[in-house]
């Protein structure tokens, strides 16, 4: 769907991209990743001609985009930076309502497109559609960046650093969401990011660039047991293996586990517990918000005082979420087994370390 | 009850037209000028009344105005543009130096190259409020965040849309700042027009400073005073109410 | 290639050379019978004969091919040159030729800059500037550039060559006044602009102490400074006469409905909303760690005050002090118009006598007052700065 053909840019005598190459297919999700000054940014500003390259053709559904107007061009790409660039004299909506009026939609069109995508992010609609800039956290501001992006319906998206200016918690808990996001729509995107992480994460190929030029172009799995050479090696590090694991989805090691209401009496506690080494305590909306530890059981206590409480979205992980995601917050916590929920936060079982122990082996017999 | 911003608003209505009704009861500055001056037995300038010489004093400041926003606005943006990046060090230059000479002196100026009167008048205050007008567009639209252009041309603006749709509403307040600055500088410069026969409310404090006729000299400078507050007052109000840098937005 | 690429062109030097060309056609001196009356405009043939003629259209064609092709370092520099020598060329003749047209009139006939020198001038001006720019790098030709011009320029004033201009000879004939009323504008803005920084300086640092204050303070001083000059001084001098009928001892001293004290009354007042303005912000743009860490290293009050305080923000209060005497060299201008006297008074002389030139003898020097005041509080503001803060 994206072609580029030994696309070159030059500022004077620095080559800031170097004769390069790529397809991308539709659907696909490309991440452009190296060090700083490696020119990734530049190529991506070059698709949608922000920047115009000093030689090479770059085509977009067969078309060559520079005998399409710029502004056109643009309208029909998706554009998230890191900084977001939200427009801080309009409200959210009026923000994601940028393009589609650019292209003349109807009024009630927009608005049924911006409700839809402010769903789509995970923010309510309601609550956001008016709010200004100044009024959002870090991690909204990114989501709304994202859902602007998409607002016209874009088939492709080009992303510079879309998580970037977050904390990493955050950071994480957005590209998980994307992940899931981009399953549904299932959109070609080329990303731009500087931590490899992400980009095993996100990316169905990964093309590594370094001062300008192209060096492997391949999926996250080859990149990491197969590096092109040295840089490369350096480049994703010795950890590689940890690494596949954000590659692989916890669903399928989800076990259930036992769990109590936070009303439950001291004998509905010891009826679930058997003989497990602790239980999960969940509120009324189904919500994990501590644990009880069997052994802290004695026949005078009551359930209040023996619940060690949590915060939910700290202790839990949810059910889309990656290997490593799990493996992160169970050293984190120092837990060997912690509570997974599903979108709305409610209690479906539980991962043990042991899992993905389980897990890391099965990747290096497979890829060894 | 009203909000706080309906109710500075009517403050400023009620105080505009108490001005008017003020400025035209003459019978009452002449008492009041008379309890003050009771030695002089002429207290109200006789060749027209506050009322006339507000309009004119108003006229001149208002169409001097006029024409320095529609001009000195394009010429600030069209500095900051591509295509007049070249004469942006100058502009700058020719501003902040222009700022420098005394209002007085730029009207002095005027006076040899076109006569006496209502032109050299308008054409100086034009001129001098050309500056603050040109610095604060320029300003303006300086302050604009990268990173909020480069997502309006990302997303598919031209350059006129992000212009008018993204940069100058998020300038609007620092120009209109540098309007006010402009308006209010142009009051005082007009009074002076009146030694070069503009008219206005400079004229009753001449006639007066001429003829030693303090009472005179009240009645210019009093409403002159109000005059010039009471704009001011109101072009803030109209600069408040474009708080849209994300700075000054409240949640 | 196109023509683009061809030529590399600056097109604010050029801008400046087609002002200079479009200036030749004008009028470039006139000669009046009278200092009243209106005269008549020669042209450039006429002002300054057929080798001036030549020799300035000439110099200004060469500016306009500099503009055109050269972006080199030698191209900009000999621009500078060249531009400085029509400045030069263009005073010494018109000094010349005004001894010339003058010497079969009689003494009461003067000659007086036109229109075309003006201009010029002002193309001179813009392409200097711009030729400034492209030599950033080089401090020595910028300054040679920008300045040699205006020294030649005061050079001949000095030697007399340009006596026989209507703007000297007023200057000549009214030298003692001049060098009173000049006086009387520096004593007018320097006494209150010293008054409005002892008064403002501690009410700005009131501000930042009590919240109860810094209301009322910023709103007085605003409400001064939106006041018209004329109107201001026109409310004082009511009281202010009121009061010297009341207190003859105050006339002793010269204080007076009119005259002096209004006008530094007025002054002072309209200094204070700068300076008060720039030492609260001064003070309170101050990081509050910094002065904890003053504290916490063992200083006392006085010494972070004295340490660290006072030369972080110095510089801002000197800044207000800059804006607040070019404001006051303008004020004092008015003042003239309530008997205080200055350099206005030339103005409004000029002004009430429709003689042009006396005009132009007062707007002049206070311009040039303006300008030297500005220079010269900018460079105290830059010497105050820490060296660690100075923007590169």
């Amino acid at each position: 769907m994206i072609r580029l053909e030994h696309v070159t840019k030059k500022y004077g005598d620095v080559i800031a991209v170097n004769d390069f190459s790529l397809e991308v297919s539709r659907g696909e999700v490309c991440v452009l990743i190296g060090p700083s000054g490696c020119g990734k940014t530049t190529t991506l500003r070059m698709i949608n001609r922000l920047i115009e390259p000093t030689s090479g053709r770059i085509f977009v559904n067969g078309d060559d985009i520079s005998q399409i107007k710029p502004e056109r061009l643009r309208q029909s790409i998706g554009y998230a930076i890191q900084s977001v660039g939200l427009f801080p004299h309009m409200t959210v909506a009026a923000n994601i309502a940028v393009v589609p009026e650019l292209l003349g939609w109807r009024k009630e069109r927009i608005a049924r497109r911006t409700e839809e995508l402010l769903r789509l992010v995970g923010l309510n609609p309601k609550e956001y559609a008016g709010k200004y800039v100044s009024q959002l956290s870090g991690g909204e501001a990114q989501r709304i960046g994202v859902a602007r992006a998409l607002a016209a319906d874009p088939p492709l998206l080009l992303m510079d650093e879309p998580f970037g200016a977050v904390d990493p918690l955050t950071r994480q808990r957005l590209q998980t969401q994307f992940v899931r996001i981009q399953q549904e729509l299932k959109k070609t995107i080329i990303l731009v990011t500087h931590d490899l992480d992400e980009a095993i994460r996100m990316a169905d190929r990964i093309a590594i660039m370094q001062a300008g030029r192209l060096v492997q172009y391949d999926t996250p799995e080859v990149i990491l047991s197969k590096p092109a050479n040295k840089f490369v090696l350096d480049f994703v590090g010795t950890d590689r293996a940890l690494k596949r694991l954000s590659r692989i989805g916890i669903g399928k090691f989800v076990k259930p586990a036992p769990s109590v209401k936070a009303d439950a009496s001291i004998r509905e506690v010891m009826l679930a517990i058997g003989g497990c080494h602790s239980v999960w305590v969940l509120d009324e909306d189904d919500r994990p918000i501590g644990w009880i530890d069997a052994a802290s059981i004695h026949k005078e206590a009551t359930v209040g005082e023996l619940i060690v409480r949590g915060d939910t979205d700290e202790i839990s992980v949810v059910n889309y979420a990656t290997l490593r995601d799990a493996l992160s917050r169970m050293l984190g916590l120092g837990f060997k087994c912690i509570p997974v929920v599903d979108e709305r936060k409610r209690f479906i079982g539980e991962i043990t370390l042991g899992d993905v122990e389980a897990a890391t082996v099965e990747v290096e017999e497979n890829h060894a | 009850m009203l909000s706080p911003k309906v109710r500075h608003w009517a403050l400023l209505a009620a105080f505009s037209a108490a001005f008017i009704v003020l400025l035209s009861n003459t019978g009452w500055w002449e008492t009041m000028l008379r309890f003050l001056f009771t030695q002089e037995t002429q207290v109200i300038y006789p060749s027209a009344n506050l009322l006339v010489l507000m309009g004119e004093h108003l006229r001149l400041v208002l169409v001097s105005s006029a024409f320095t926003i529609l001009i000195g606005v394009p010429l600030g943006t069209w500095v900051t543009r591509r295509s007049g990046q070249k004469f942006l060090p100058i502009v700058n230059g020719l501003t902040s130096i222009g700022q420098t000479f005394p209002p007085v002196a730029v009207l002095a100026l005027a006076v040899p190259l076109f006569g006496f009167g209502l032109v050299p008048t308008v054409i100086a205050l034009f001129l001098y409020g050309l500056l603050p007008v040109v610095r604060n567009t320029i300003a303006g639209l300086r302050a604009v965040p990268g990173d909020v252009l480069d997502a309006a041309y990302g997303l598919g603006m031209n350059r006129w849309q992000a212009l008018f749709r993204i940069e100058i509403p998020l300038a609007a307040r620092v120009i209109l700042a540098g309007v006010r600055i402009s308006v209010v500088i142009n009051v005082g410069t007009a009074m002076i027009g009146a030694v070069i026969g503009a008219g206005g409310l400079g004229a009753p404090i001449i006639a007066g400073l001429v003829q030693f006729n303090t009472a005179y000299v009240i009645e210019g400078a009093l409403p002159a005073a109000l005059l010039a507050v009471l704009l001011d007052q109101v072009l803030a109000s109209i600069e408040k109410s474009f708080a849209y840098s994300a700075s000054e937005r409240k949640s | 290639m196109t023509i683009r690429q061809r030529f590399t062109y600056d097109s604010v030097a050029i801008t400046g050379s087609i002002i200079g060309l479009l200036s030749i056609p004008l009028g470039w001196l006139t000669l009046k019978p009278n200092r009243l009356a209106a005269g008549t405009s020669l042209t450039m043939w006429e002002s300054f004969g057929a080798e001036g003629t030549a020799i300035i259209t000439a110099l200004w064609l060469v500016c306009l091919g500099l503009s055109l092709f050269g972006k080199k370092r030698w191209h900009v520099i000999s621009l500078g040159i060249v531009l400085n020598l029509i400045f030069i060329i263009t005073f010494v003749l018109a000094g010349a030729n005004a001894s010339r047209l003058l010497a079969n009139e009689a003494s009461f006939a003067r000659v007086s800059l036109s229109a075309g020198i003006w201009i010029t001038s002002l193309g001179a001006y813009i392409s200097i500037f711009s030729c400034r720019q492209g030599l950033g790098n080089s401090l020595a030709w910028q300054n040679l550039i920008s300045w040699s011009g205006l020294a030649i320029l005061a050079i001949l004033l000095g030697v007399g060559w340009l006596n026989n201009l209507s703007v000297v000879t007023e200057f000549i004939e009214q030298e003692a006044r001049f060098r009173q009323e000049l006086a009387n504008h520096v004593v007018l803005f320097t006494s209150s602009v010293v008054a409005g920084a002892l008064l403002g300086i501690p009410l700005g640092m009131w501000a930042t102490r009590s919240r109860h204050a810094e209301k009322p303070i910023f709103f007085i001083a605003n409400i001064l400074q939106t006041v018209p000059s004329l109107a201001l001084f026109g409310l004082l001098i009511a009281p202010l006469s009121a009061l010297s009928f009341a207190f003859p001892a105050l006339r002793e001293w010269g204080i007076r409905g009119i005259g002096t004290a209004p006008a530094i009354i007025a002054l002072v007042l309209y200094s204070l909303l700068p300076i008060v303005r720039n030492t609260y912000v001064g003070l309170t743009q101050l990081d509050p760690a910094i002065i904890d860490a003053g504290l916490g290293m063992g200083m006392n009050r006085s010494q972070v005050f004295r340490r660290i305080e006072l030369p972080l923000s110095a510089p801002l209060v000197l800044e207000g002090l800059r804006t607040a005497s070019v404001q006051a060299v303008g004020n004092a201008t008015v003042a003239a118009l309530i008997g205080a006297g200055g350099l206005g008074w030339f103005i409004f002389q000029g002004i009430g006598q429709a003689a042009n030139d006396v005009v132009i003898l007062g707007a002049l020097p206070i311009i040039g007052l303006a300008l030297v005041v500005d220079t010269t509080m900018r460079l105290v503001v830059k010497v105050a700065t820490p060296k660690g803060m100075r923007v590169r």
